[in-house]
């Protein structure tokens, strides 16, 4: 056998050892009725949990605290923790994790309970996702006034689009009276008839954040006819309110990204705009001058065109007098008569007694007509 | 604010005197016109880009009031 002797630190630290390393000591489940709860001043809970034949020491030391949960004599609790040693007493005891009350399940299943639901009824659907005006002119801000999160909310605005009207719908984001207080401020600004909604919060535990991840909350978003954009929480928290609203946001800053134009790119598209519109009217002038230049040179050659053809005419008129030119033919022995300087063709333009000038080839007579006799034709 | 919405219809119609001077069917009046009603948009929708404030209010009780920004914890 043993014939070793060891101090009471000696096994007991051994003991310690056996339990705390035993996996199924740790992070073990574990059920019963809680009973003499000490909410000590330090922040942590000491209590016991007991069955009809058991009892179990548990401590809740002050950073896995939650005040979703109050614990009370008698209440029936669910719990997770390592089962560890306590040397001064030389007890052992549960160090609690989390706790929820029996029945209620842990905020986990919760979560995921509702999320399953939700998703069943069709309130995550893109085609009810509404569109965030891209030039919001009033935005209703839901969230603690005293925050980290308003600050970061106005100063992005400021920044990136002063020109937004905020308005601040206070609101409890955290613990007792949340779920009923983010309701009220949705239907408040809903009322207001902004241009967007933002529901941002900063970052917290799951408990901080459980407000958000209320059935009541999540039909609120739903429900409002204003586009909501949430920012709740740091990159890596989603929440039921995330995949209800028309938009989530990793963080209250980017659901102001989101929500706002940035200036700096609009003032560089403005100078753009500005530069395209010089552009354009000097285009303008250019096409313009071309116009001018081709109908000159039209109406030129046109010019040309017309002298030329009257020339040509000229010529061919003139050619045609000549072709009159009757003195070949009085050489021959033809004459042309004239009475009163209208030359004569036809008998009948004439009448006894009429004076008529005769021109010959050279020379002229005058006589008097004494007979004229009709032709036929 | 006013201004929002201002901005946005400025905005819009910068885009539509651009193509319809692009288009250029418009006369030389008109042209001209387009010019400096979009060079005019331009500048006023830079001045509010550049000189707005943020107005900010707070609804208490159903009331819209200033808001005065504190320090403090979530």
């Amino acid at each position: 056998m043993n014939n070793s002797v060891y101090s009471v630190t000696e096994i007991t630290v051994y003991i310690r050892h056996l339990l705390e390393e035993n996996d199924l000591l740790q992070s073990v489940n574990i059920q019963g009725e809680v009973s003499n709860v000490t909410y000590h001043r330090s922040g942590h809970v000491y209590f016991t949990v007991k069955d009809a034949n058991s009892q179990l020491s548990c401590v809740w030391f002050k950073p896995y605290v939650k005040h979703s949960i109050r614990l009370t004599e008698g209440m029936e609790v669910n719990m997770t923790g390592d089962i560890t040693v306590y040397p001064p007493r030389g007890a052992y005891q549960l160090k609690v994790y989390d706790i929820s009350k029996k029945g209620v399940g842990s905020l986990y299943e919760q979560f995921d309970k509702l999320k399953k639901q939700l998703l069943a009824e069709g309130l995550f659907q893109p085609e009810h996702k509404k569109s965030i005006p891209g030039f919001p002119s009033r935005i209703a801000l839901i969230t603690s006034p005293t925050g980290a999160a308003v600050r970061d909310v106005l100063q992005t605005c400021r920044r990136r689009y002063p020109v937004v009207e905020v308005i601040l719908i206070p609101a409890v984001v955290q613990g007792e009276g949340g779920r009923k207080s983010i309701v009220k401020a949705l239907r408040a600004a809903d009322d207001l008839g902004v241009d967007t909604i933002l529901l941002v919060r900063g970052g917290g535990s799951l408990e901080d954040l459980w407000n958000f991840n209320e059935e009541e909350v999540a039909r609120a978003i739903f429900n409002c006819e204003t586009p909501i954009i949430t920012g709740v929480g740091h990159e890596t928290d989603i929440t039921i309110a995330d995949f209800v609203s028309d938009l989530r946001a990793s963080t209250p800053t980017a659901a102001a990204e989101l929500a706002v134009p940035s200036r700096e790119v609009l003032l560089g598209e403005l100078s753009s705009w500005e530069v395209q519109l010089e552009k354009s009217l000097t285009y303008y002038h250019v096409i313009k001058q071309q116009q001018l230049d081709e109908l000159s040179s039209r109406l030129e050659q046109r010019m040309l065109g017309y002298l030329r053809e009257k020339k040509y005419e000229l010529e061919t008129l003139s050619a045609r007098l000549e072709a009159f030119d009757v003195s070949k033919t009085l050489e021959k022995g033809f004459s042309i008569s004239t009475v009163n300087g209208k030359v004569i063709t036809q008998a009948d333009q004439v009448k006894e007694g009429d004076i008529l000038h005769t021109h010959l080839a050279s020379g002229n007579l005058e006589s008097t007509v004494t007979k004229a006799t009709k032709g036929n034709n | 604010m006013e201004n929002s919405g201002k901005l946005e219809e400025q905005l819009s119609r910068i885009k539509e005197i651009l193509s319809l001077m692009q288009e250029g069917e418009e006369g030389f009046d008109e042209q001209m016109k387009l010019f400096q009603e979009g060079i005019h948009l331009v500048k006023s929708s830079q001045e509010i880009l550049s000189q707005s404030e943020l107005a900010v209010k707070q609804l208490l009780e159903g009331e819209l009031q200033n808001f005065l920004p504190k320090e403090g914890e979530e």
